[in-house]
C-alpha cells in the first residue's frame, strides 16, 4: 500500500516535471520565433536615441503614445516620423511592440511614434472609425510635441501589422488632409484591405449587418443591406475602397497561409492600387501564415526594401 | 534513487521536446 503511493506520489512529480518542462519550452521557443524576424532591426547602441512611454493624445489612458527620438535635436534640421500602429485583431496588443520596430527609425535620425488606440470589446463603441480619428488625433499631438522638443516633423509614413496594418493604411488614405505634415509612403504586414462582409465569411443580412455595425460603429440592420449609406460605411473602413490616384506609394507584406486575415482580401488591395497607377511593392512570404514567420529571407527583403522606401519617398533622408 | 533521477531527468527532457514541437505546430498554424 505504502509502496503504491509512494510510486503514485513519484509519478505526479515526474508529470509536474513534464509539464513544466513543456511550458517552459513552448514559452522559450515563442519568445526566440517571435523575435527573430526583429533581429534585423536591433540597435545594438541605445545611446542613439531616447525613448519617452505613456504620452497623452487626449487625456485618456487607451490613448496614449510612446515617443523615440534621436537623441539629439538639430534644431535647423527637418525631420521624418514614422508613425507605427500595433496589431492585435483591434481588440487586443499594445503600443508595446513599437519597441521592436522604432529605435530603428529613430537611431537612423527619425522620429518615430508607437500609439495606443482604444481597442473594441465587440459591441461597436471602439470601431475602426474611432480608432482612425483616435490615431490621427494622436499623429498631430506628437509632431506638436517633437516641435516642442526641438524636432520640426516634416513628412511621415505610417506603419503597422495586421489590424495595425489596416489602421497604417486608413491613416494614410482616408484623409490626409486631417494630419499635421504629408505622408510619403505606407507600409505594413498582414493588413486586412477590405470589410466587405462577404469576404469575411457572412451569408446572411443579418449577420452582414451586425458585422458592419460591430466594425464601423454605425447601426445597421438586416433590411439596410445593399443600400448606399450601408456600402458607404463599409468602404470608409476599407483600404481598398480608399485608394484613389492620390494615394501614397505601399509597401506590403501577406503570407498565403493566413488563417486570420482572408487571403483573397489582399487582391482587392492590388487591383485598386494598379487601376490608380500607385506605386506599390509586394513581398510574398510563402511559407508563412499572419505571423509571418516562415520566411526570413523574405523578412529581410521586406526591411530592405523599406529601407528603399525611407531613401527614396522621405525628403528629409536617414543617416546611414 | 539514481534510477529515479534518471527518469525525472527523462520526463523534463520529454516535455521540453513537447513544449517546443507545440509551439512551433502552434506558430504553424498561426
Amino acid at each position: 500500500m505504502r509502496k503504491g503511493l509512494k510510486r503514485a506520489g513519484f509519478a505526479l512529480v515526474c508529470a509536474a516535471l513534464f509539464a513544466a518542462a513543456g511550458v517552459a519550452g513552448f514559452m522559450a521557443t515563442m519568445a526566440v520565433e517571435v523575435a527573430e524576424p526583429y533581429r534585423y532591426l536591433k540597435v545594438d547602441d541605445a545611446s542613439l536615441y531616447t525613448v519617452d512611454h505613456d504620452l497623452e493624445s487626449d487625456g485618456r489612458d487607451t490613448t496614449r503614445y510612446d515617443l523615440y527620438l534621436p537623441a539629439e535635436a538639430d534644431e535647423s534640421g527637418d525631420y521624418s516620423l514614422v508613425f507605427y500602429i500595433h496589431g492585435g485583431g483591434f481588440t487586443g496588443g499594445d503600443k508595446a511592440d513599437g519597441d521592436l520596430w522604432c529605435p530603428y527609425f529613430a537611431a537612423k535620425g527619425m522620429v518615430a511614434v508607437s500609439a495606443n488606440y482604444t481597442l473594441s470589446q465587440g459591441d461597436g463603441v471602439a470601431n475602426l472609425n474611432t480608432m482612425y480619428a483616435e490615431l490621427v488625433r494622436t499623429a498631430n499631438v506628437a509632431v506638436e510635441e517633437c516641435a516642442r522638443r526641438g524636432y520640426r516633423v516634416t513628412e511621415m509614413a505610417t506603419t503597422g501589422g495586421s489590424a495595425g496594418g489596416c489602421l497604417a493604411l486608413l491613416v494614410a488614405y482616408r484623409d490626409p488632409g486631417a494630419l499635421p505634415v504629408p505622408v510619403r509612403f505606407v507600409f505594413e504586414q498582414t493588413g486586412p484591405a477590405s470589410f466587405e462582409p462577404d469576404l469575411w465569411g457572412q451569408t446572411e443580412d443579418a449577420g452582414r449587418a451586425a458585422f458592419v455595425s460591430m466594425m464601423t460603429g454605425r447601426s445597421f440592420e438586416a433590411q439596410d443591406v445593399g443600400t448606399e449609406a450601408y456600402q458607404a460605411a463599409i468602404d470608409e473602413i476599407s483600404p481598398a475602397a480608399l485608394v484613389d490616384d492620390g494615394a501614397v506609394p505601399t509597401l506590403m507584406a501577406y503570407g498565403p497561409k493566413d488563417k486570420v486575415v482572408p487571403v483573397a482580401l489582399k487582391y482587392l488591395l492590388f487591383d485598386a492600387l494598379d487601376a490608380h497607377g500607385v506605386p506599390h511593392d509586394y513581398i510574398e512570404f510563402p511559407h508563412s501564415g499572419h505571423g509571418l514567420l516562415g520566411d526570413p529571407d523574405r523578412t529581410q527583403e521586406f526591411y530592405d526594401k523599406m529601407d528603399e522606401y525611407i531613401a527614396t519617398y522621405f525628403e528629409n533622408g536617414a543617416d546611414a | 534513487m539514481r534510477r529515479k533521477l534518471v527518469v525525472m531527468a527523462v520526463c523534463v527532457a520529454a516535455g521540453a521536446v513537447c513544449g517546443i514541437l507545440a509551439c512551433n505546430v502552434f506558430l504553424n498554424a498561426f
